[in-house]
């Protein structure tokens, strides 16, 4: 008897597998032909300077909110699941934990946090 | 027993590997047609009638081009990306049930890989997994371009999960479970629940293109400003790679949004496998008709719609459904 995890894992193992061999296929079969600017990055035209290392920081201002509200939202997947017999307890006490959580989404909010400029 | 279970699950995930990759080959040539007719051109005919062998076309050009790689691109992660890209994407499709359970030789068998009772669970696992694919490539290319469009693409894609994942509750509340053969079981008896979860579908299907990188949401590469976005130093396979990713992810947001909202299999006089297939055609079209009539959004009104209207539209939505199955209504 194979569970619906063993047989998940073992389409998972193959479709790394086939992910691989797709990807690395021109590797093995493409011509090899160096030499030139090849291997140069891209710029438009300009040969580039300085190493690739830095990015803006409101991008990780986006991830760390991410984190937060998505943790809070992914906990409430198995509430949800069973919402049809918890009925009104269950509704109250889940409206006490999303006004925590809206009452810290509406300070980022007011904040600017969610403006992009 | 086991022998017949393994042999139909070998049977299984052959098939399914194939319906995928098939699935991209054309839907990247009806996309083309299409939008050839959309712009009054009739878009590629040449090989084989009408176009149709056009995918095994690009696909050998693509295999017999030369692979390379940027100097100072880290080798291992700017190999490893294109392939997490690709894994993801076919791993989502795992727990999507095609059909009906079909009764062959005296076992039920079920018309997807898995069906465990989170399904819905681990296909988002799986689809956010997809985001490193994107924001790896960009970083191990070493080119300005292709940082750039990583890191759009992974906050573009994290804002929208969002949203997403606030939208599918809904279903899961009405519904009972997270089990996509139960919801599509759940429909059978009382309805499609695209209707009394309009809202919800809206949500999910606006934050499915952008979590697929299509237009308007086509950010991560614009043309016009990053050249080609995380895939602009990759070439041969690896690039193809991340195309079929983005193919294969638009089956899958198809699939699931027809899965949810559209009764899965269910349909009158035809075998419920042609109904899921045409279900998910008529996504794919709009898809494609969206695509065609759209212009691009600007990274700001992006990133404002997605955190400022669509994750409270999905709040509200999801505590109105949730107030209405606890009885407090």
């Amino acid at each position: 008897m194979i569970t619906q995890y063993g047989a998940l894992l073992i389409y998972v193992l193959v479709a790394f597998l086939v992910a691989y061999l797709v990807a690395s296929s021109s590797q093995h079969m493409g011509p090899k032909a160096p030499g030139g600017l090849k291997r140069v990055t891209y710029e438009s035209g300009i040969v580039p300077e300085a190493p690739v290392k830095y990015f803006s920081v409101r991008f990780y201002r986006v991830a760390m909110f991410f984190m937060i509200f998505d943790v809070a939202v992914m906990s409430l997947y198995p509430w949800a699941t069973s919402l049809r017999s918890l009925h009104q307890a269950g509704m109250l006490r889940v409206l006490a934990f999303l006004a925590i959580v809206g009452l810290a989404f509406f300070y980022v909010w007011n904040r600017g946090g969610f403006q992009w400029d | 027993m086991i022998v017949l279970e393994i042999v139909l699950l070998v049977i299984k995930i052959i098939l399914l590997i194939a319906i995928l990759m098939g699935g991209f080959a054309y839907t990247m040539l009806l996309e083309r047609r299409l939008l050839g007719f959309f712009q009054l051109r009739l878009g590629p005919n040449r090989v084989g009638p009408g176009g149709l062998l056009q995918p095994i076309a690009d696909g050998l050009k693509m295999v017999l081009k030369e692979d390379l790689m940027p100097l100072g691109a880290d080798p291992f992660v700017y190999r490893l990306a294109p392939v997490i890209s690709l894994f993801t994407a076919l791993c989502v499709d795992a727990v999507i049930p095609f059909g009906a359970p079909i009764h062959l030789f005296g076992l039920t068998v079920t018309l997807d890989i898995a069906n465990p009772s989170i399904g819905l669970l681990i296909a988002f696992a799986f689809s956010s997994l997809g985001v490193y694919g994107l924001v790896l490539g960009g970083w191990a290319s070493q080119n300005k371009y292709s940082l750039l469009g990583g890191i759009r693409a992974s906050a573009q894609i994290i804002s929208y999960e969002l949203a997403m994942g606030l939208a599918v509750m809904g279903v899961l509340m009405t519904t009972h479970t997270a089990n996509l053969e139960g919801i599509v079981l759940y429909q059978k008896a009382h309805g499609w629940l695209w209707l009394p979860q309009i809202g919800a579908f809206l949500i999910y299907f606006i934050t499915g293109i952008a979590e697929t990188n299509r237009t308007p949401f086509d950010l991560p590469e614009a043309e016009s400003e990053l050249v080609a976005g995380y895939h602009t130093e990759y070439s041969g396979m690896r690039f193809a790679s991340y195309i079929i990713a983005e193919y294969i992810n638009m089956i899958t947001v198809s699939g699931i949004a027809v899965t949810l909202f559209f009764g899965g299999w269910l349909g009158p006089w035809l075998p419920p496998i042609i109904w899921f297939f045409i279900k998910i055609g008529i996504f794919l079209f709009i898809f494609i008709w969206i695509r065609a009539t759209l212009p691009r959004f600007r990274y700001d009104q992006l990133m404002n719609f997605g955190w400022k209207v669509l994750v409270p539209a999905a709040l509200i939505y999801f505590l109105g459904t949730a107030a209405f199955v606890s009885g407090i209504l």
